[in-house]
């Protein structure tokens, strides 16, 4: 398996899923699992278990021990799958030296996972987005092994649009090379075959699931209702939809706050645009907080925003549904097709969001109660069960060699 | 040539991150060990040596002017009682002269009109605590300067203010005469800089914690003449306005003003800050007051602008929360 390592601030969702598949996948498979973040907790129960050996970062630098710290900044801040920077004309101009140098670090992450897969006997290639594509090319070269690709976002997601970019080619490349797609819902296995022309046939959906979540204890102490934002603070989750929608709402609603968790390369424009709007006030940017400090947040809230422009799936709307919460999703959220009576809105259809989270607010009951469904419904499928679909494809694959 | 130098102290107070999960729960807001350690280590190799100038200057009747700020004070009391005690005596004496500014020595005047009165007013009812004396004139800190200063500053019984000197506009007025200020009731500035030759200088000076460029406190300077008897020379009538609308800073400071103010985090701080203030003036307690000024630390506004980006972020968002946190004990 080649992902992205244990969760961080940097790779969000994709980290979480990530780690839970793994964790579920190694209890059945003995699973080589290579990552460019470094885990310590993960290589810690890893050992304990005896099934999975990870390769770490530090590992990973050990050849240039003099330069091996500045070479784990880099490679850290570099391999990061949601490098994208803000709207901002400056930043896209730093992007341009970025993506040079994120290249350079891909290429030498990939030739270090083939240089360690020398002399490791595997059956099949597993693979999480595009970082791990071009090992998984390489690799599958050499060894002809099956290759499945599992897809938690692509570059139309992040830019929120196709594009002509290095990343675009790398990940239709990799989509058509490989045997087997995971998508992760059907909303993401309409854009992989409309954008990206990979065949119907070959992307199988799997949606993610979800464990028993532990809350902090936490006790609101503001006397309004919380309207809640989670997520990463970009362009693809839609956050500067979400201060136009508090902009909007508290000229109709003057009994809310609004919080947003969460970091990105948006902060320091969305704190402006707060300011400006004179929202300040009212909001409140936590900035990166535990998982378990979130889950408290959300308990807390009375109802969360996810006006994201493509979210392949959306796991912190299935987290927040799972604790009670009602979520008013935009169109174009996987997480969607698992939840029952949900409002969803045309991404940039401020009134529609304001009109959505006031009937909630209004029907605090009604809201409640469907929350309370899909709370139920969500919980039956975990991250076994998704694992066991992960497995039972992935066997597929090795079967048809 | 007469030079004058005044010489800071001040001891920048760290304040404990708080998360928004923490808001609500009344949790201490200043990092009193924190900074005390800071003070502590600092002692004997930076602070204690100037200090021991400062007293030899005195025992010179070179009559050195000084600002104390009120967290410098309550550590050195803490640190070292005896050479509190020494200072006090020389100042008590009249032989090191006090020179007043903002209790925390921070840019409350850049966040509210207010909150800057208001630390001015701490400043001189803390320093009783600690001297018999009180100071004649008034340095703002950065020795900020606009026409709302100097209505302020008079309005607390301040014989006068030294500002800084308008570089475009000085028509050469200089350093050394007395000016009025453009208020309504005519205040005395003395400006730290002219803007040509002349035979008067201020040089503002870092003794320890506050961030003008220089600390080198030019023993052989005497300020011979007390520096308030300045301002009653002439006839009042005599002095030209000094007109200044917009805050000038001191060229002597280490940043420009912008700099710990134009970042969207920064503005957005001090104008939640000043929109706090506003609101609850009338209702504040002595230690909200205070941890609103020193959310103005000239350090801490500058940290959400000049460190990583993460822990610029983590600052301010740690700022905002205690603002929130005091927002609820008033609502």
């Amino acid at each position: 398996m080649i992902g992205p390592g244990t969760p961080s601030p940097e790779n969000s969702g994709l980290g979480i899923a990530c780690y839970n598949i793994a964790q579920h996948l190694a209890k059945k498979v003995h699973l080589n699992l290579f990552s460019v973040e470094s885990a310590d907790e993960m290589a810690t129960q890893e050992v304990e278990n005896g099934k999975i050996e990870t390769l770490t970062r530090e590992k990973l630098t050990n050849k240039k021990q003099l330069m091996a710290d500045l070479v784990h900044i880099s490679i850290k801040s570099e391999i990061n799958p949601y490098f994208y920077a803000g709207s901002a004309k400056i930043e896209q101009h730093h992007n341009e030296a970025l993506e040079i140098s994120v290249q350079e670090a891909l290429e030498e992450f990939s030739l270090k996972i083939i240089s360690k897969s020398r002399n490791l006997a595997f059956d099949i290639i597993y693979a999480h987005d595009w970082m791990a594509i071009p090992a998984s090319l390489k690799l599958k070269g050499l060894s002809g092994k099956p290759f499945v690709l599992q897809v938690h976002a692509l570059d139309y997601d992040r830019s929120g649009k196709k594009s002509n970019s290095w990343l675009f080619e790398l990940e239709k490349e990799g989509m058509q090379m490989a045997d087997l797609v995971i998508a992760v819902s059907d909303y993401h296995k309409r854009i992989m075959i409309k954008a990206y022309d990979i065949k119907a046939s070959k992307i199988k959906v799997i949606r993610h699931g979800l464990d028993k979540l532990n809350a902090s204890d936490y006790k609101a102490p503001f006397a309004e209702d919380i309207i809640l934002f989670c997520g990463r603070l970009s362009l693809q989750k839609g956050a500067t939809t979400f201060i136009d929608i508090a902009e909007a709402l508290v000229k109709k609603e003057q009994n809310i706050r609004f919080v947003v968790t969460g970091q990105g390369e948006l902060m320091e424009e969305l704190i402006g645009l707060s300011t400006d709007s004179g929202l300040m006030d009212k909001i409140h940017f936590t900035g990166y907080l535990p998982q378990n400090d979130v889950f408290a947040i959300m308990k807390a809230s009375r109802v969360m925003v996810m006006p994201s422009v493509s979210d392949p799936f959306g796991l912190s709307a299935l987290e927040a549904v799972s604790l009670g919460l009602p979520v008013v999703l935009s169109k174009n959220c996987g997480v969607s097709e698992v939840l029952k009576d949900v409002p969803q809105i045309a991404q940039n259809d401020i009134d529609g969001y304001v009109y959505a989270i006031r009937e909630i607010l209004a029907n605090k009951k009604l809201a409640s109660k469907t929350a309370k469904e899909n709370s139920d419904s969500v919980k039956k499928r975990n991250w076994e069960v998704v694992s066991t679909e992960i497995l039972s494809a992935l066997n597929q694959e090795v079967k048809n060699g | 040539m007469d030079n004058y130098q005044i010489i800071h102290f001040n001891h920048p107070l760290e304040l404990n991150a708080l998360s928004f999960l923490d808001i609500g729960k009344n949790l201490s807001a200043v990092d009193e060990p924190k900074s005390q350690k800071k003070f502590a280590e600092d002692f004997t190799q930076t602070i204690q040596p100037k200090l021991k100038m400062i007293l030899k200057m005195a025992g010179e009747n070179k009559s050195p002017m000084v600002y104390f700020s009120l967290p410098f004070l309550s550590f050195l009391k803490q640190q070292n009682s005896n050479l509190l005690l020494e200072i006090k005596k020389q100042v008590n004496d009249g032989k090191i002269q006090l020179v007043g500014s903002c209790a925390y020595h921070s840019f409350s005047y850049l966040c509210s009109p207010i909150l800057f009165k208001k630390e001015a007013e701490l400043f001189l009812d803390g320093l009783k605590n600690y001297f018999e004396k009180k100071p004649g004139m008034f340095i703002n800190t950065a020795c900020l300067y606009d026409d709302q200063v100097a209505e302020i500053v008079k309005s607390l019984g301040y014989l006068g203010i030294i500002a800084t000197a308008n570089p475009w506009h000085l028509a050469g007025k200089h350093s050394g005469q007395v000016y009025k200020s453009n208020t309504i009731q005519p205040f005395n500035i003395l400006l730290s800089n002219g803007d040509g030759p002349d035979n008067f200088q201020i040089s503002l000076v870092n003794g320890y914690g506050s961030a003008y460029t220089s600390d080198f406190i030019d023993r052989n300077t005497s300020n011979k003449k007390q520096i308030q008897e300045l301002f009653l020379t002439g006839n009042e009538d005599e002095h030209s306005v000094y007109a200044v609308s917009l805050p000038l800073s001191s060229p002597s400071w280490e940043n420009k003003i912008p700099e710990y103010t134009n970042n969207p985090l920064q503005k957005a701080l001090l104008k939640q800050n000043s929109a706090l203030v506003s609101q609850f003036h009338d209702q504040l307690s002595i230690d909200d007051w205070k941890l609103l000024m020193l959310l103005c630390q000239p350090d801490h506004l500058l940290q959400i602008n000049q460190t990583s980006k993460e822990e610029g972020y983590d600052r301010f968002i740690s700022s905002m929360n205690h603002l929130t946190d005091i927002s609820l004990r008033y609502k």
